[in-house]
């Protein structure tokens, strides 16, 4: 007579006339077995203890580090409020990708005001859950930015050295007054900064497109123009796209360069589900 | 994943999701199910259709690319396999196809996701427990490898094969198995065309730009999605090159680095993964061996399709349940001590039947005599085990390449009540006791009672004659 069938004779003597044959995990033969309960709870208890001994490998980390323009200039013309939505479904799309080969990690540093700050420190995109609305105001703190963002994709702790190369994006309508040149030049020569995939979108006539084409490297991907609020959208999604196809079928030795789709057409599909 | 909340957010501002197809037909696409590199499978407002539509507008000179090929391979002999080919072509506003695909599954990508999960979570193996155990994946495997032997026979090989476009059964009790994505089915060939493949499960040579898909390709991707799927590991990152610079992990997936098991060369040994002991038999290790020990360089030592499959077929063979009732309920592999590796169980005797599998071959003059005085019996290595669920004898023995074909000739059931040995209609087997020296020819359902079950040997012949063929031996 095994366990279980121990466990039935109880529960059917004291709870019920007839039962139905119950396994020993099933909670209602569980709690009406009495003083068998500890017994019961100490099985699985070594179960779960031997079951520990077993690891799997965490997933690569690959991270995506953005650095986004939150001057007052930014509250012109919706641009802040896409710029948000855009980041709100770009943090989604990676937390919804597969983790079997990476965990996608997003940072988000914004800079508007006297300096550069940390939005969103560095975190693994399914475990975001929300990414507070940025607020626009005051200066183009660039230098500072780029200061900010060395420091975090060099730092050894947050970044471990197995992690794929980061993903550094760059988003600005105006041209920064700050010291901006050599924060640039050293992220751009950084161990890391170097081998990043550096992407950047100008917003509007005003943007710095000179100084935003020395950042971004991908030469089958140039500095995006944003004319319009929709424009940042289509930006993120593209980066999204970018970042995810890494996982996805491939030719051998394609990068994966920025595909910005055409303007929809109206007849043209919404497969944003 | 979407939730409803951002469903209902997202429904006032959509804009157009109904495409056509040469008819005329529309199709109102619903939700995604897969992503692939060209192209986004979507389901319909039609059950059981899914459309598969290209990732750029129709102009786009990849999307022709990849149409010209898809209208090729919807005129492919395709009958007969569990691939969900082309029904008909997707005209506007963009370009694809219709396929039909059974209710009920879900990319493989699914259950390893969940069993990986929980053992990050604390949970241990019982994420790969809930998601159906060695038994279902061995099926899974099994069937797998039978769609892909068969296309291969047709000189064809299946190219980007992933856990994404392997769609398997959900639920626990069944075992489906259909490829999606078919639409970079090739012609074998060493050279030049399709070289697509996804990362991680693209043949070393595919990925040095050498070769182009074949079935020795196919071969590496079901080796990898086999391993990962049973051991819960990739096998070619191990601590080296996990926990290396990801640049090396681009090297190695090229072949430059020995496999996790590599019999000569320990440098890339793994301190993750489930215990191959635990999930994969002797036979099982000797084909990952081939595939990534020697197949690593030299493609031609991987296992066919066919081998495969009859690796995955003989191990389900080996499988007992723990427990009637009292036991943890996983699937693991028959061992002597009838102890279940995942809980520690002691099986009961009676609930399992080890049986040896011999060609008894009258007419050659083989020294060996191993059952009966004048008998001559030739031992092969191939075993099964009989549980509370059916077994199936055949014409040839499980874990041969051959058993897949071959006709059933006599199946087994094991309960409470004893042994039930019921022949094929129209065929005969016979029953010879070591004991009484005794034959009994059996043309009808014949119990051994559990009564008499005492250690006895027996063997079942899988024929009525004195010519060569096949037997079982087993204890009762």
């Amino acid at each position: 007579m095994g366990f279980a069938k121990y466990q039935e004779d109880n529960f059917s003597r004291y709870y019920a006339a007839s039962i139905v044959r119950g396994r020993e995990h099933d909670p209602f033969v569980g709690s009406g077995a009495g003083a068998e309960e500890t017994k019961d709870t100490k099985i699985m208890q070594e179960n779960a203890s031997k079951l520990k001994d077993f690891t799997v490998a965490e997933a690569r980390p690959l991270p995506v580090i953005v650095m986004a323009d939150v001057s007052a200039s930014m509250t012109v013309g919706g641009k802040i409020e896409a710029l948000n939505l855009a980041l709100k479904d770009m943090v989604a799309g990676f937390a919804a990708e597969s983790r079997l080969r990476a965990e996608i990690q997003v940072g988000l540093i914004t800079f508007g005001g006297e300096r550069a700050r940390v939005h969103l420190p560095l975190a693994p995109a399914h475990k975001i859950s929300e990414v507070s609305p940025l607020r626009a105001a005051g200066r183009t703190p660039m230098g500072s930015a780029f200061e900010e963002a060395r420091r975090l994709i060099e730092d050894k702790d947050m970044i471990p050295s197995r992690a794929y190369r980061p993903v550094l994006v760059l988003v600005s309508d105006g041209l920064p007054n700050d010291d901006w040149e050599q924060p640039l030049d050293a992220l751009c020569k950084s161990e890391r900064g170097q081998k990043a995939t550096r992407f950047a979108m100008a917003i509007g006539a005003d943007a710095d497109v000179e100084m935003l084409r020395r950042f971004a490297n991908d030469p089958e991907s140039p500095v995006f123009k944003a004319h319009e609020a929709r424009d940042i959208h289509r930006f993120f999604r593209a980066v999204t796209m970018s970042v995810t196809s890494r996982s996805r079928s491939t030719a051998p030795n394609s990068n994966a360069p920025l595909v910005l789709a055409d303007i929809p057409e109206d007849d043209d599909l919404d497969l944003d589900f | 994943m979407t939730t409803n909340k951002d469903k209902n957010n997202k429904a006032g501002r959509h804009g157009n999701r109904v495409v056509h197809d040469r008819q005329g037909t529309a199709y109102e696409l619903t939700g995604k199910l897969s992503e692939g590199g060209q192209g986004i499978v979507c389901q319909t407002q039609f059950n059981n259709v899914l459309v598969k539509i290209g990732r750029h507008p129709a102009n786009d000179p990849h999307t022709k690319a990849w149409f010209d090929h898809m209208q090729w391979v919807s005129r492919l002999p395709l009958e007969e396999l569990r691939i969900a080919r082309p029904q008909t072509l997707i005209v506007r506003p963009r370009l694809g196809y219709v396929m039909e695909l059974m209710d009920g599954l879900v990319p493989l990508t699914r259950l390893l996701e969940e069993s990986i999960a929980a053992m990050h979570d604390g949970r241990g193996l019982q994420g790969f427990i809930d998601s159906g155990g060695l038994a279902k994946r061995l099926r899974l495997l099994e069937g797998l490898c039978s769609t892909l032997a068969t296309l291969h026979g047709r000189g064809l090989a299946y190219g980007d094969l992933s856990p994404g476009n392997i769609f398997v059964s959900r639920s626990k009790e069944h075992a489906e198995v259909w490829l999606i994505d078919c639409d970079n089915i090739s012609l074998l060939s060493r050279e030049g065309g399709q070289k697509i493949y996804t990362p991680g499960y693209g043949a070393p040579e595919i990925l040095r730009g050498e070769s182009g898909i074949n079935s020795l390709t196919d071969s590496w991707s079901v080796g990898v999605i086999a391993f990962e799927f049973l051991a819960l590991l990739h096998p070619l990152k191990g601590d080296f090159v996990n926990d290396g610079a990801s640049d090396d992990e681009t090297s190695a997936l090229m072949g430059g680095v020995p496999w996790v098991d590599d019999l000569d060369d320990d440098s890339n040994r793994s301190s993750t993964g489930l215990p191959r002991d635990l999930v994969l038999t002797k036979e099982l290790q000797g084909l990952f061996q081939r595939c990534f020990g020697a197949g690593r360089v030299d493609a031609g030592a991987r296992p066919t399709l066919a081998e495969w499959r009859a690796g995955f077929e003989a191990a389900a063979a080996m499988l007992m349940i723990c427990g009637d009732g009292d036991g943890c309920g996983s699937s693991f592999y028959y061992n002597r001590a009838r102890k279940c590796p995942f809980c520690d169980r002691i099986q009961d005797e009676s609930a399992h039947l080890l049986m040896s599998h011999y060609v008894y071959a009258p007419l050659s003059e083989l020294e060996k005599a191993e059952f009966g005085d004048q008998s001559p019996w030739i031992a092969t290595d191939e075993r099964m085990v009989c549980g509370r669920e059916t077994v199936e004898l055949r014409g040839a023995p499980v874990g041969s390449v051959l058993y897949a074909e071959s006709a059933p000739v006599c199946s087994l059931t094991l309960d409470d009540a004893g042994l039930h040995i019921e022949p094929a209609l129209g065929k005969r087997v016979a029953l010879q006791s070591q004991r009484t020296r005794e034959t009994r020819i059996l043309d009808r359902k014949k119990r051994l009672n559990a009564e008499i079950r005492r250690g006895d040997y027996y063997m079942l012949h899988l024929s009525d004659s004195e010519g060569m063929h096949d037997a079982w031996r087993f204890k009762w």
